[in-house]
């Protein structure tokens, strides 16, 4: 009797405690390719789709590449590549220089669920950051990514930016003796993008792609621009 | 939004990819008032480097007299090589500029046709800089260059271009793209001058890319036995 209790508590154990290790062991597994890790690129210079096939024949040279795929509207390049073989993102950048074109931005989600960033436009911080804000700030796809964490970055002062594609959310890091929050909100805006204390104007918004192009929402403005233009924009009526 | 490809007879200065190769052919009749000549080369395109391209081209060249009892002749034309190095590039998202040096020498193994362009048994050498910019709705390119002909007279080219696309964007390419394009040439020794306006439609699906082009004289500032009626060009490229 004692036998099979024991057996019965290591089968439920062994099912509660095999379940997640299962669903972690699953991820990232492509039932053809195996475990893979997926790269997402963002590339500059993609005029037109005969660029594009030069860069997918040089990203081909690297065997294993699969799943390859191209937005012409964005830039954003994804493929997968098998997780045993540890692609690091410097020779993904590398393969891109090699096709002649400007990798920006490059993730790869690793087979085990970790995520590594290198974005080409991040400035060598020599300061501290001293405060921390968490805001709303618009946007639809990993480009607005991309785009909102660069415009951030790209202020002296700021030593970190982090927006969440599913919150909506940017989270910044900042020295407070060289930037303050309002540019911040202000730097985002002229990216294209609304955040909940500021509104981007209408020409920013609409040099954003397509694809992203977000839904405008009413902005509860609380840092008006001193740009009498930006301003009008800021006041007109959703 | 729209994209469109590599212009016809303008050359551009953006490369397809570090040791890519691209075969092409752009056969050219060009009818004058006293002969029709005609040029079928076959051209490699190797890219060294991501901003170091090597061209080899070996025509077939020949005419046919209007005149008289229409006099023929053909054979090899003048083979050609070319290096390009593209020495400025800036990158956007959706759009890239870049310009090139392009430095061509001609070999004197083709036939005399008593057209540069065709063939004339002559050393020539050609050098010049080429424009390009492409975003995904338009597309924009220049070429202006110094074209020595050994005994004869030395010309200044330029040509300029600009793509209208007809169909929507895809990836992989399927496009038919149409061109406008201006190419002009001054004769240094004479001060002759001819400017052409050429019309052309390319049809690119994947690796290949057929292109036909005509082209019609706007200015010939020169003897009436060199100017030309009308110049058909066409041609594919196919990626490798």
């Amino acid at each position: 009797m004692k036998h099979i209790i024991k057996l019965s508590l290591f089968i439920v154990l062994s099912v509660f405690i095999g379940i997640p290790m299962n669903a972690q062991n699953k991820k990232n597994k492509d039932k053809k390719d195996g475990i893979v890790d997926k790269f997402t690129v963002q590339v500059d210079g993609l005029g037109c789709p005969f660029c594009a096939y030069g860069l997918e024949k040089k990203m081909q040279e690297m065997k294993g590449v699969k799943k390859f795929k191209i937005e012409m509207e964005s830039g954003l390049t994804s493929f997968t590549y098998p997780a045993e073989k540890m692609l690091s993102l410097a020779e993904v950048k590398a393969q891109v220089d090699k096709a002649g074109y400007t990798p920006m931005d490059l993730k790869v989600e690793r087979a085990d669920g970790t995520l590594e960033h290198e974005s080409l436009e991040t400035p060598e911080i020599d300061y501290e950051a001293n405060q921390s804000i968490d805001f709303a700030v618009n946007g639809n796809c990993n480009m607005c990514e991309g785009r909102i964490e660069r415009a951030a970055l790209a202020l002296y002062g700021v030593s970190s930016a982090e927006w969440s594609k599913k919150k909506k959310r940017l989270k910044v890091k900042y020295l407070d003796t060289e930037v303050d929050e309002k540019a911040i909100h202000f730097a985002i805006n002229q990216a294209g993008y609304d955040t909940e204390k500021a509104k981007a104007t209408q020409e920013a918004y609409d040099k954003l792609p397509g694809c992203c192009q977000y839904e405008r929402m009413k902005v509860d403005v609380q840092f008006k621009p001193i740009n009498n233009n930006a301003k009008e924009e800021a006041n007109t009526p959703e | 939004m729209f994209a469109q490809g590599p212009p016809i007879i303008t050359d551009k200065p953006i490369m397809i990819g570090e040791k890519r190769f691209v075969l092409k052919t752009l056969s050219r009749v060009e009818v004058r008032e006293n002969a029709t000549f005609y040029k079928i080369p076959i051209m490699g395109h190797y890219v060294i480097k991501p901003n170091l391209l090597v061209v080899a081209h070996i025509p077939f060249a020949g005419y046919t007299s209007n005149v008289g009892e229409g006099f023929k002749k053909n054979g090899l034309g003048d083979v050609n090589i070319q290096m390009k190095y593209q020495f400025f590039r800036w990158d956007e998202s959706r759009k890239t500029a870049r310009a090139a040096v392009k430095v061509q020498q001609f070999f004197p193994t083709g036939i005399q046709t008593g057209n540069y362009e065709i063939s004339i048994h002559e050393w020539q050498t050609f050098a010049g800089l080429t424009f390009g910019y492409e975003a995904l709705r338009y597309g924009l390119g220049a070429n202006i260059g110094y074209h020595y002909v050994a005994n004869q007279a030395d010309f200044f080219h330029y040509k300029i271009s600009t793509g209208v696309p007809l169909m929507p964007l895809v990836y992989p390419p399927k496009q038919i793209n149409l061109y406008f394009e201006y190419d002009g040439e001054v004769n240094l020794s004479e001060g002759h001058h001819a400017l052409f306006m050429a019309q052309g439609i390319q049809y690119a699906i994947k690796r290949l890319t057929f292109e036909m082009a005509v082209r019609f004289p706007i200015i010939q500032n020169m003897p009436a036995i060199e100017r030309q009626k009308y110049t058909l060009l066409f041609g594919t490229r196919f990626i490798i």
